[in-house]
């Protein structure tokens, strides 16, 4: 399979060093054969110049979609480029496109250096380029167009998840190969990081990804409500934790200590930090659904594993800022370890602020406001963004052998970062915290001071325009070093294939003295770490996920909840095609204001037909689980042909398309066939005259429209949206009616 | 911590102090925990420095030790002087990268092993000793707070307003008061000037559900689910109810711009009845 440029090739050197030969190494006057071989730095060259063309294109559509939460004119009428639709592609585009290309330059560039071997594959290498390249400009392609799943940082339709999958495998195999054909006796800690990263994706992207195919670009969840929310977000948070952090990690422990040219800090905590961090990590994903109808007991193991979660992810900012001790006065000169510090930092500050947040009484008053969003993009522009500026500024000049284009540039793009973060940030957090105390106040009357969410919306729309600011200064500056360094790469000459030597590894291997340790054991046989790895974070995952799905008392069933009829389904599903859910939960949770405002609070058992889940994450609306039966179909027709008209000072965009455009009802059968497989009980009748009771239903909303003046025909997709509408939260009230 | 206090200082509450019920009473009971290791702390260092003073006044002839020389807060940290990294430094190098062998800092292990601490008492006191549902107590204890707080309000000022009792208001302030009440709840079906838009007019003589005071009053209380009227009871109290109510009567005649057609039957107009509003 080694279709390097250089094979390797033989040769004894005989003027090596007998000074320190590090343990594994042949020992002195031996025949030491020095193996020739070359580094490949053109893999890397294309996931950094990747990086950089999706990192401006992602923070770009951060921008616009910014924009829109005070502008909603700024969708430019265009069902394409409307919020909903677009806001998953800014997250795919800034997690998957931006940082993902720069993890794969950074674990390319170091896990050869690393390794003492050139990556196992060039193929592979290209495939996996060209694979996520492809991956990248197919979920450009899908969202707009609305075909998504609709669960958060996991849209993709299913041919893409497989598509992901198999470059992962590509990916892994690439690695796993470059490991086992080292030159170096033990594996540096960057090295478990990078597996434990591969193995964890691999798990999670697999198991959140199960979906019941209905065509080739539509499918629903295998699992429902609750479970599927608990999976969701087991998924949800580990990517944050196993795809934006512990990949950075490995790159911060290579490249921090060879920008400062530092050792680092201290093994011994490495080795602490890396084991707490994964193991912990996998537990905390229920603080994402604190005081919804997740068990209690689940949501108390997200509460605690947060708080535990401090130490083992500050271990990693401990490391790295004692690791620049004795550096300092680089710091002040260097504007790429600035970087380096404040992407720390940041680290330091998003790792304390999750275990806050995850405390119940603080989640009550951050969830579902614009705090999170503040939390989040802290990690995303500072943590992520910055090491990988860093690594940019770092790698580029050196694979080119030429200095930096601009200097000048580099320190401006610093300090206009940074302002970008504080401008993004700080008014985030002032906004997320006046809407969280707005929606519970009460006055002295016992009513709700702010009774119409819009109120508590329109307050903090000023704040909104500062986030877009904030946003623009730290693209500003992205935009700037993609400048500074094509202009350094077109003035230097790619060294396509480093040259590099190092002894043969010696099969032969006898451990002495604190080689014998069991940590060191594992870090001299990859397998076994991967295997440890997988244990340790399945540990926690099946804890968290069996119970919920074995123990029926976990969700206790609601005998008046029935399935959503033809017409709701295919309601649901546009609403799933614009997007709705990012702006609107589906989940009243057990507070009084809460309770006073939309409702009696959601239950578990309400949700147990509802493929994907739709609790939302954020309300840039109100909730809208008790929205059925609320207004009156004309309300909701006029409202989304122009939400102003009904709230006015809304900033939701109109909706005009789904009145002109017709209901697409030539799969109708074929979804409910999917429900019924992963567990809805439709029966045959039901699917088989599917098209005439969604015709029927939809005939009765559009007369019932008329008489209230609006001529809407009975196919139009408004007709189905307003159905599901109607629906939403309704079933607990039959219950009620029957009780009574 | 409103919980804990009535809870200690009222000894016939039937919760037990040790039934913690909510995020916050956990948090004041971790905050007396610190309060009570920091007043231990307090005291060892008050009898450390007794001691060093005592050995200051009388100096005992010096022992030899293999010490240690850090300094106290440089063990805390777990630092160790830069002249000797040298020593700290393992014998193993990855492309150039040396690694010390520092200890994990103190300060941070303690930190990692509080965070321990905090968990298995959380879980303690919410799933051992408490019965685990914990959304549900804090629910029902946040609403039946709410609720004697409301109908002692109510209690206070609108005690005698219902819907048999209901008087048209005239003055100038419960008019203006119930204007602000109608554009903030009603404008949404009804229109800015009661021109109805999904809601009928309410301006004209025609009315669906009645339009005397008490028919209005009793529409604007329940509501008309079916005809999606919602009821308003939860977010308004009676005198909020009568201001809405006289304010929308007070409209008759005004002849908005885009008035929707007259909808149900013909009401008189309400003779305006000279009456003082209540106190």
């Amino acid at each position: 399979m080694n279709v390097s440029i250089n094979q390797p090739t033989a040769v004894t050197s005989p003027n090596r060093a007998t000074g320190s030969i590090a343990i594994g190494h042949q020992p002195p006057g031996g025949d030491a054969a020095v193996e020739r071989f070359a580094y490949d730095n053109r893999i890397v060259r294309d996931f950094g110049v990747a990086t950089i063309i999706w990192g401006i294109i992602g923070m770009l559509v951060g921008v616009i979609v910014a924009s829109q939460l005070f502008a909603p004119a700024a969708n430019l009428g265009n069902q394409y480029t409307t919020f909903g639709r677009i806001r998953p592609l800014h997250t795919n585009a800034v997690i998957f496109a931006f940082v993902g290309n720069a993890i794969f330059m950074g674990v390319y560039y170091s896990l050869q250096r690393l390794c003492k071997a050139r990556m196992f594959s060039d193929l592979l290498s290209k495939i996996h380029f060209w694979g996520w390249q492809l991956i990248i400009l197919s979920a450009v392609a899908t969202l707009p167009l609305g075909l998504t799943t609709s669960k958060e940082y996991a849209e993709l339709e299913w041919p893409i998840d497989i598509a992901i999958t198999l470059i992962w495998v590509v990916f892994g195999i690439n690695m796993f190969g470059t490991i086992i054909k080292r030159r170096e006796r033990h594996l540096y800690v960057a090295i478990w990081f990078y597996i434990a990263t591969f193995v964890t994706i691999a798990v999670l992207h697999i198991v959140n990804s199960m979906e019941m195919p209905v065509s080739f670009l539509k499918s629903y969840s295998m699992y429902a409500g609750v479970q599927d929310a608990l999976v969701q977000w087991w998924y949800g948070h580990n990517a944050v934790a196993f795809f934006l952090t512990t990949p950075y990690l490995g790159m911060m422990y290579y490249f921090l200590p060879k920008m400062a040219n530092r050792p680092v800090y201290s093994y011994r905590l490495s080795i602490l930090h890396f084991w707490a961090l994964i193991f912990i990590y996998i537990w905390a994903g229920p603080h994402h659904l604190l005081y919804t109808s997740l068990p209690d007991w689940a949501q108390s193991l997200g509460v605690v594993f947060s708080i535990m979660l401090i130490a083992p992810s500050w271990g990693g900012m401990i490391n790295g800022l004692l690791t620049l001790r004795g550096a300092w006065d680089k710091v002040r000169e260097d504007a790429i370890l600035k970087f380096m510090v404040v992407a720390l930092t940041c680290y330091g500050m998003a790792t304390f602020e999750g275990p806050m947040l995850s405390l119940k009484n603080v989640n009550g008053i951050a969830h579902f406001t614009d705090w999170i969003v503040a939390h989040v993009h802290v990690g995303a522009l500072g943590w992520n963004g910055f090491m990988t500026f860093a690594i940019l500024y770092w790698l580029i000049p050196r694979m080119f052998r030429t200095p930096l284009y601009s200097k000048k540039l580099l320190n401006f793009h610093f300090w206009i970062g940074t302002l970008g973060i504080l401008f993004y940030a700080i008014p985030m957090y002032i906004a997320g915290f006046t809407q969280g105390l707005m929606w519970k106040e009460f006055t002295k009357e016992s009513v709700l001071k702010y009774p119409t969410f819009l109120e508590t919306t329109l307050q903090i729309l000023p704040m909104h325009m500062m986030r877009a600011i904030g946003g623009t200064l730290y693209l500003l500056g992205a935009i700037l070093m993609g400048y500074n360094l094509f202009k350094t790469m077109a003035a230097g000459k790619l060294v396509a294939n480093e040259e590099a030597e190092a002894p043969a590894l010696p099969k032969l291997y006898t451990p002495t003295g604190g080689d014998t340790f069991w940590h060191r054991a594992l870090e001299r046989k990859p397998f076994p770490l991967l295997v440890g790895s997988l244990v340790v974070i399945l540990i926690g995952s099946l804890i968290e996920l069996i119970p919920t799905f074995m123990v029926k008392s976990n969700v206790p069933t609601i005998a008046s909840v029935q399935p959503y009829t033809a017409l709701e389904v295919q309601g649901r599903d546009i609403y799933i095609r614009e997007g709705c859910v990012n702006c609107h939960s589906q989940m009243v949770r057990p507070f009084r204001s809460e309770t006073e405002r939309y409702g009696e609070y959601s239950k578990a058992g309400e949700f147990v037909y509802d493929h994907p889940f739709l609790w939302g994450s954020k309300r840039t609306g109100p909730d809208l689980h008790r929205e059925g039966g609320k207004y009156p179909n004309s309300w909701h027709y006029h409202h989304m042909n122009d939400p102003t008209s009904m709230s006015p000072g809304s900033i939701m965009p109109a909706y005009p398309w789904l009145i002109t455009q017709k209901l697409d009802i030539s799969n109708t059968a074929d979804k409910l066939t999917a429900l019924k497989k992963i567990g809805v009980p439709y029966d045959d009748p039901t699917i088989s005259y599917a098209n005439e009771d969604l015709k029927k239903q939809a005939v009765g909303i559009s007369s019932q429209l008329a008489t209230e003046g609006i001529k809407v025909n009975s196919d139009r997709e408004i007709v189905a949206l307003i159905a599901y509408l109607q629906r939403l939260g309704t079933d607990i009230k039959k219950m009620e009616t029957i009780q009574k | 911590m409103t919980l804990l206090l009535t809870t200690i200082l009222d000894p016939a509450a039937e919760k037990s102090i040790w039934s913690l019920t909510s995020g916050e009473d956990l948090l004041w009971v971790m905050v007396m925990l610190f309060v009570t290791v920091a007043t231990g702390l307090l005291l060892a260092i008050t009898l450390y420095l007794s001691y060093i003073l005592r050995k200051a006044l009388a100096p005992e002839p010096a022992k030899t030790k293999a010490a240690d020389t850090r300094t106290t807060w440089q063990r805390f940290t777990g630092l160790h002087e830069l002249s000797q990294e040298e020593d700290l430094k393992m014998d193993h190098e990855y492309d150039g990268i040396a690694e010390l062998n520092n200890p994990t800092p103190p300060w941070f292990m303690g930190l990692f092993y509080a965070t321990i601490g905090f968990g298995v008492v959380y879980l303690l006191i919410f799933h051992v000793i408490g019965n685990g549902n914990i959304m549900e107590q804090e629910y029902t204890q946040e609403v039946t707070i709410a609720e004697k707080e409301r109908e002692a309000y109510i209690k206070l000022v609108a005690g005698k307003i219902n819907e048999n009792t209901v008087t048209l208001l005239t003055d100038k302030k419960g008019i203006e008061v119930g204007q602000v009440l109608f554009n903030q709840y009603c404008t949404a079906c009804h229109g800015q000037n009661a021109e109805g838009k999904v809601g009928p007019n309410l301006t004209d003589e025609y009315w669906l559900h009645g339009g005397t005071m008490k028919a209005v009053f009793h529409t604007v209380t329940e509501g008309v689910p079916e005809k999606g009227m919602l009821s308003w009871k939860k977010q308004l109290n009676p005198l909020q109810v009568q201001q809405v109510t006289s304010y929308i009567l007070s409209l008759q005649g005004t002849k908005p711009a885009g008035a929707k057609e007259p909808q149900g039957d013909k009401v008189e107009p309400v003779p305006a009845t000279p009456k003082v509003a209540m106190q």
